[in-house]
């Protein structure tokens, strides 16, 4: 399947190869490539893990690999932390008091 | 134009620095040099065209500064059930999160984004993965300029730090362009080549700009608690990481006349993760306002985007203290759960440190805490902690003082046992000097010295001594 131009995605591209890298990085650093990530509309139609051509919301024309279409914000606040619980109960306990407090852990 | 392949060489680049720099401040920053090690920073602080009557302008304009200035009752009477009589200083809280775009980087943003339209730029670019993008965004946005915001968001395998995609959504959301980068240093060369490329203005954290910018914080911290408690505030803390936050509000406090106001830094404590190592990026929990921002920028303020950095903690702090990861989540979780509010949680680095030094501190005492942030979906401590175990990150209850960074996350079991860590000034100095322990100092260089360290002549050649002691050790 293919996108048609206009099609808002992310597209990744290495920056620096890691022989280009910056001296003096720890190891599992400089042995990988500077990366980068960036969102724009196609150029032309192209598909996911194509090599295509965006321009970006600053008029800026970058070219990489397709990596998410009409990319989305997935980021939440997060899985139950019982931990947070156990600090939320032990501060109203220690401020109000074993009695007053309903939320006990 | 295609912007494609390898983007740029470092030696190149490394090469037309200054000239990238030039063009893109608007700064001459040899204009500052002077014979020796040293540079002129009071003429670097002067060179930015604004009086302070202007600042306070621009930002009021722009729905920035006067943010509430609020007695946190119930905090304060949490942190004396932990003193002895006649102890328990009054905490108050400063709530940037008031300002434009949810943070006090919007006063550093505002003087920035307004140097580069009254200059003519059609853009501006900044390298930050925290709450200076947003607030550069949305006074771009306020503006009419174009905006990128240049973030070490991911490690190599491609995996975010949910607070850096929070921040990368907010700037989104004013209409920038984000361009995020895998862990290392070189995104300050991806920064130079897009300066050079875009011919965008540079809205660096640390020109004078951005540090006059914070100054009304300082100078309204002064003047509001003087109108209110009829005296200025015996303690300001800061949040540090760059030194810009500690330097402006230092220095603002200084302009409305505190001058015996004691201004300590406050960092969180990740001592042995390495900031440049991709294993160790989502080790860690906090994402600014840390010890790998804060130590490195104190001992080298010029390791900046710009040939000398307008923020010098060192000429500020009165102390330094740091906190560790599960104190500030506690701390956050007191802010919401006795005083109905959520913010941070790496604004409330301050706050942890305040709580510790009220139990200290006599009961008429005043402490501000001089800042708080937004907080939402990535950047809760709720999501961090939940990231954290995500990351093999082991959640405990014990002594603050023995949590490993990357490891685990010690919560205090009471609030009792919140505890920090002195970081002795002497050591950061002792530091900062190792540079010059080669080299012969003129008269000039230990004036600069003097300035730079707050101690005198006497005192920074028995520094120098220590190290080159140590040295011969070796």
């Amino acid at each position: 399947m293919t996108y048609p131009k206009g099609t808002y995605v992310k597209i990744t591209k290495d920056i620096l190869k890691p022989e280009h890298r910056l001296d003096a990085l720890p190891e599992v650093t400089s042995s990988k490539p500077l990366t980068g990530w960036v969102k724009g509309k196609l150029l032309r139609e192209a598909d996911i893990n194509d090599k295509a051509p965006i321009e970006t919301i600053t008029g800026r024309f970058v070219q990489g690999i397709i990596t998410e279409i009409e990319p989305a914000y997935t980021h939440t606040f997060g899985a139950y932390v019982k931990e947070l619980d156990i600090v939320r109960s032990t501060i109203l306990v220690e401020m109000w008091g074993d009695k007053n407090v309903r939320h006990r852990g | 134009m295609f912007d494609t392949e390898a983007d740029y060489d470092i030696k190149k680049l490394e090469k037309r620095k200054s000239e990238i720099i030039k063009r893109s401040t608007g700064l001459d920053y040899s204009e500052f040099e002077t014979d020796g090690i040293g540079f002129n920073y009071n003429k670097l602080m002067e060179s930015t065209g604004y009086t302070f009557e202007d600042v306070i302008n621009i930002q009021r304009e722009n729905m920035i500064g006067n943010t509430p200035l609020t007695e946190l009752k119930n905090l304060t009477e949490y942190a004396r059930k932990f003193s002895e009589d006649g102890y328990g200083a009054r905490i108050l809280l400063k709530d940037e999160a008031a300002n434009l775009s949810g943070s006090f980087k919007a006063r550093r943003a505002a003087m920035s984004v307004h140097k580069a339209k009254e200059l003519g730029y059609k853009g501006v670019i900044a390298a930050t993965s925290g709450n200076y993008g947003a607030a550069v965004a949305a006074m771009a946005a306020k503006y009419g300029l174009e905006c990128i915001i240049i973030q070490e968001c991911f490690d190599s395998k491609g995996k975010a730090q949910p607070e850096i995609t929070e921040k990368a959504r907010a700037c989104e959301s004013y209409g920038a362009e984000v361009i995020q980068l895998s862990v290392g240093p070189e995104l300050f060369y991806t920064f130079l080549h897009l300066l050079d490329v875009t011919k965008f203005f540079n809205a660096s954290l640390y020109s004078p700009y951005g540090i006059l910018g914070i100054e009304t914080l300082g100078y309204e911290i002064a003047e509001e608690t003087k109108s209110r408690y009829n005296k200025f505030p015996e303690l300001v803390i800061a949040t540090n990481a760059g030194g810009g936050n500690l330097t402006g509000t230092a220095r603002g406090l200084q302009r409305a006349g505190a001058h015996n106001t004691s201004v300590y830094a406050a960092s969180v404590n990740l001592r042995g993760l390495h900031m440049a190592n991709d294993n160790h990026f989502n080790k860690k929990s906090f994402t600014t306002g840390h010890t790998g921002f804060g130590i490195p920028f104190a001992i080298n303020p010029d390791r900046s985007d710009v040939p000398r950095s307008a923020a010098r903690p060192l000429r500020y702090a009165d102390k330094y203290y740091t906190v560790n990861q599960g104190s500030v989540f506690f701390i956050t979780e007191a802010l919401a759960s006795l005083e109905g509010m959520e913010r941070g949680p790496a604004g409330n680095t301050s706050l942890a440190v305040a709580f510790r030094m009220a139990q200290k501190m006599k009961r008429d005492e005043i402490i501000v805490v001089q800042e708080t942030e937004y907080t939402g979906a990535g950047k809760h401590h709720n999501a961090q902690l939940a990231f954290a175990k995500e990351n093999g990150i082991e959640l405990k209850f014990g002594n603050p003082l023995e949590e490993e960074p990357g490891k685990n996350i010690i919560f205090p079991a009471s609030g009792e046992d919140l505890l920090l860590k002195e970081i002795p000034l002497r050591h950061i100095q002792k530091t900062y000097l190792k540079r010059y322990m080669d080299k012969d100092l003129s008269l000039k260089d230990f004036i600069f010295l003097e300035q730079e360290l707050r101690i005198d002549q006497d005192d920074i050649e028995q520094l120098l001594k220590e190290v080159r002691n140590e040295r011969k050790k070796r």
